[in-house]
């Protein structure tokens, strides 16, 4: 049904009515002029063979020649359409038959009636001959014809119609499909599909521009569409937002109705509905429901109460803000204990000045009352009391004041009102004591003092005095409450005792100068006490140079035996220039691994290069000669040692010759640092004074410690030296002595059974003083440990080897040294990093 | 009307008369003998009186030696006309006329050659092979082919 009521089909159909109207008047009309033309010809036709063979006749007649007479019927015969040719001869006024062609029954000749056939008469007359020539065509045949005529009409027409119909229906089709295109578009469009692609098309005709009006117009659609989406979204959020807010806000409410205990209420006079809030049945203990009759309240008033506020309701006008609004005490049922309630009501107008709702308010007062009541027994005490009481603002001004402190005072509650306490105060008030009260207050704190005060005439009292800020719920101080108690009796007390007292501080100074003298013997005994406490380091102290001064001994002994050794296999010259050169090379022969390997190689150079010696063991002769630190520049002494008999051996003797000569340096050093020990103690029992502060060159002093372990550093430790020339601190030698001896010896001990051992010693020159660091790579101290190594006598070695005293030791000279100590420790390495002020500092 | 005319009317009925019993002793039933039928390659050489009627009313087109039959036949300005009419056909010339008017009509023979003598006769018989004509005796003169009588038995 739909394609039938399609705009294809409607210009389809105009256009198909239309040939099948001009179709259909050919069809009918062109065959009836067919018929009525061919009809006129055939007749013309038929007269023309009536006369033809009349004329036959009469010419066979008159010539005796019938030639012309079969000609004619042959003729006439070879119409189709030919019934048949007849000629009758009129004899005695009958007409008769004379013969016919085809011959056919005399009657129907004569007769003629047969409606199928068409009939000419062609009369001729010759002589005696009289008669007509009768010629019949059958209709039937003509409308053959006719119908052979048209068949072709008939055919081409409804080809025609058919073409056309199908032609017309494309046409149709194709003039109507840009408004089936925009009626499709549009009813997309209606349908809010917005996204269907439409495109652009050439406008140059109304659908054109109908069709590209309706593409912008989608556009427009589309984003006034996402426009609509985004602010409907928006409105969404807002409304959602609003609606939780609202709804925050009504539990608020309620929340807050809740904790004010107060509900409301709304009568509608014309429908006689209440509502309530769950808050005010809860109050008057009602069932909580809808429109549940709240005026029942009523019955809950005392009747004088009810008829009051009933009677109120009178009093009500329109466009006139009025409340009605009392505390009522009530009883609720089964109940003894009474109810105070706050009830408020207002009757709200209509535009007819008609009373349409009454809007009120319900709230337990109950515990406000009780607290009235409470804060009206206390205002009586406060009022009562033999104390004196004010209240002030926050701005100190008096708002109220007890009858105790008007009586005191002398003033009238008018003259104090909006006054401040300083009133009160006068010249003998102590400055300090208000300097303090204003302070305290300035910063909101209670504030407890004593302060002599002067009424109005003059009196002078004291008072003990205890004011206290009132806060509200957020903090701020919102006024004053003093509370004052007249100690005036017992300041005059106090004087008396005081007086007393004064005879008896003769006799207290000379106790207490007395009980001075018995103190510095104290202190003595105490600093005797502290030096056997300091026994156990001043031990430890001794014991680390002569430790020292014991290994270098052993040392100096082993020494010794080695050159016993070698000096046999040496000739006389040999021994003297021996010992010529290892008096000359004095130096420390302590070196850090790495210093020397390089100086080995340099050496090594200078061998080959230099001196062109070429020999297998010249890397252990570079190697030896760097042990006994004898460098390039000692050219002629190197020349002299290769150029001996055995320059290894005699090297060797040089060696232990620099040896002994440092040992015994060594020792003398540790016995000088035990002597420095024992005169530090010996100074500090006798004066408690130190030796004397100097600045210290630190490589030189930690030189001297390394000399004392050099032995045992020798045999398996490699140690590396890095300290800036010139570095130093302003110190006490023997002190650093004893920190660096306990460092290392610390770190020997900590790294004692381990096969690679290292020592690294660092310093330099910061901007924050002078850093000087201690490593190891012994065993990790624990973490726990970190902070309790440096305490007494805290120890994690064996009982034989450690005295708990070590590290302590360096606290102590660290601090002396006002420097400090860092301790970190991992798996790798162990350092001691101490930061020592500037020398100059 | 005068006399005259009276007169006049009074010889025209004399003579009508006059004329009708002369018509009525010419009009004697003509016998075969009276007659001399000639014919041309006709493949025949006597005819009976029945033959010759059939023969002269058209019965054969053709010949049995397959020649075309062509009649030929005195016409109305013959005066062999009207004997040859009340022989053959057993009626006036007027009669013949119709008979062969009729008998072309219908289709049931080819037309007669009426030709207006019997010389003319005897001279078409004589030059178109098939044909054959009927003359008066009085009629043959010499210029008639003895080969061309075609002879008529009882």
């Amino acid at each position: 049904m739909r394609f039938f009521k399609s705009i294809s089909f409607r210009i389809w159909m105009i256009f198909a009515l239309m040939v099948m109207s001009v179709l259909t008047f050919f069809i009918i009309y062109y065959p009836m002029k067919q018929r009525e033309l061919l009809t006129d010809y055939k007749k013309t036709e038929l007269e023309e063979t009536a006369e033809t063979v009349a004329t036959s006749v009469i010419l066979a007649l008159k010539n005796d020649d019938y030639d012309g007479v079969k000609i004619a019927i042959n003729q006439a015969s070879e119409k189709k359409d030919f019934e048949f040719l007849a000629v009758l001869l009129e004899e005695q006024n009958n007409k008769a038959v004379l013969a016919s062609y085809p011959e056919v029954e005399e009657e129907k000749i004569l007769n003629r009636t047969n409606e199928e056939l068409l009939y000419e008469l062609a009369p001729f007359q010759y002589g005696e001959f009289k008669g007509e020539v009768v010629v019949a065509l059958s209709k039937t045949k003509i409308n053959t014809t006719i119908s052979a005529l048209t068949q072709p009409i008939y055919i081409t027409a409804v080809i025609v119609l058919v073409v056309s119909i199908i032609l017309f229906y494309f046409i149709a089709a194709f003039i109507s499909k840009p408004i089936v295109l925009l009626t499709r578009v549009t009813n997309t469009l209606k349908m809010e599909n917005f996204e269907m692609p439409l495109s652009f098309v050439s406008s140059d005709n109304e659908l054109g521009e109908l069709h590209n009006s309706i593409a912008a117009l989608q556009t427009n659609l589309l984003a006034s569409r996402k426009r609509n989406r985004e602010l409907t979204d928006n409105l969404e959020q807002q409304v959602i937002a609003r609606t939780a807010e609202l709804k925050a806000t009504a539990e608020k409410l309620l929340e807050a109705q809740e904790t004010a205990r107060i509900g409301n209420f709304e009568y509608n006079i014309e429908l006689n509905q209440w509502n309530a809030s769950p808050i005010s049945y809860s109050i008057l203990q009602m069932p909580e429901q809808p429109n549940y009759p709240i005026e029942k309240f009523w019955e809950l008033l005392k009747e004088e109460d009810a008829v009051e506020a009933l009677a109120f309701f009178e009093t009500f006008k329109p466009n006139v803000d009025t409340l009605f609004e009392k505390d009522f005490k009530i009883f609720l049922p089964g109940n003894s204990t009474p109810l105070w309630i706050h009830f408020t009501y207002k009757v709200l107008f209509n535009e007819k000045n008609e009373p349409r709702f009454i809007k009120g308010t319900i709230q337990d007062i109950t515990y406000r009352k009780k607290i009235e009541e409470e804060l009206n027994e206390l205002s009586l005490v406060a009022k009562k009391t033999s104390n004196y009481v004010i209240i002030t603002d926050k701005e100190k001004r008096i708002k109220w004041v007890n009858d105790s402190l008007l009586k005191v005072s002398g003033y009238s509650m008018e003259e104090l009102i909006g006054q401040k306490p300083t009133i009160f105060q006068f010249e003998k008030s102590n400055p300090e004591t208000l300097h303090e009260i204003r302070q305290k207050l300035a910063e909101g704190q209670e504030v407890k003092t004593e302060i002599l005060n002067r009424g109005k005439n003059g009196n002078e009292y004291w008072l003990e005095l205890n004011i206290v800020p009132i806060k509200n719920p957020r903090g701020e101080t919102q006024g004053f409450i003093a509370v004052e108690t007249d100690i005036t009796d017992i300041k005059a007390s106090e004087e008396s005792i005081r007086k007393l007292n004064e005879s008896l501080e003769i006799r207290v100074l000379e106790n207490t100068r007395k009980n001075l003298e018995l103190s510095g013997k104290i202190v003595e005994q105490e600093k005797l006490a502290t030096l056997g406490e300091l026994a156990a380091g001043v031990a430890h102290d001794l014991n680390t140079p002569l430790g020292s001064t014991k290994v270098g001994a052993e040392s100096l002994q082993f020494t010794l035996q080695e050159i016993m050794r070698i000096l046999p296999m040496m000739n006389n010259a040999e021994q003297s220039a021996a010992v010529s050169i290892a008096d000359k090379i004095k130096t420390n022969l302590a070196v850090s691994g790495l210093q020397k390997k390089k100086e080995e190689a340099a050496m090594l150079h200078f061998l080959e290069e230099a001196l062109n010696y070429q020999k297998e063991n010249a890397a252990l002769l570079a190697s030896r000669l760097t042990e006994s630190r004898i460098k390039p520049e000692n050219q002629a002494e190197i020349e002299r040692i290769i150029q001996s008999r055995d320059p290894l051996l005699f090297l060797d003797l040089i060696y232990n010759l620099q040896l002994k000569n440092v040992l015994l340096e060594s020792i003398l050093v540790s016995t000088d640092n035990a002597a420095k020990v024992v005169r530090n103690i010996r100074s500090f029992i006798n004066k408690g004074e130190e030796t004397g502060r100097s600045v210290i060159l630190i490589e030189e002093n930690i030189r001297v410690v390394l000399n004392v372990f050099q032995h045992e550093i020798k045999k398996d430790v490699e140690l590396e030296m890095n300290i800036e020339k010139g570095l130093s601190v302003s110190g006490f030698d023997i002190k650093l002595f004893q920190l660096w001896s306990n460092l290392i010896k610390n770190s020997l001990d900590a790294m004692d059974g381990q096969e690679d051992k290292k020592i690294w010693i660092a310093g330099t020159k910061t901007g924050k003083g002078v850093l000087i660091e201690f490593s190891n790579n012994g065993p990790q101290i624990p973490q726990e440990y970190l902070d309790k190594i440096f305490r007494k006598f805290f120890t994690t070695k064996s009982n034989k080897k450690g005295t708990g005293l070590g590290l302590s030791i360096v606290k102590n000279v660290l601090e002396a040294h006002h420097a400090k100590i860092e301790v970190s420790s991992d798996a790798s390495i162990t350092r001691f990093s101490m930061l020592f002020p500037l020398a100059n500092s | 009307m005068g006399f005259k005319k009276w007169n006049r009317l009074l010889f025209l009925l004399v003579w009508y008369i006059s004329g009708s019993f002369h018509k009525a002793a010419a009009q004697q039933t003509p016998v075969a003998q009276d007659f001399v039928v000639i014919g041309n390659d006709i493949g025949i050489k006597s005819v009976s009186s029945s033959g010759l009627t059939s023969i002269f009313r058209g019965k054969y087109s053709s010949w049995s030696n397959s020649q075309s039959a062509i009649i030929v036949l005195p016409s109305k300005k013959n005066p062999s006309a009207g004997l040859v009419a009340l022989f053959l056909y057993k009626t006036s010339i007027t009669g013949m006329q119709k008979f062969w008017l009729s008998q072309v009509f219908q289709g049931r023979s080819n037309a007669p050659s009426f030709l207006d003598s019997d010389e003319e006769i005897i001279d078409y018989v004589e030059k178109n092979p098939g044909a054959i004509g009927i003359i008066r005796k009085a009629s043959v003169s010499s210029k008639l082919n003895p080969n061309r009588i075609i002879l008529i038995t009882n």
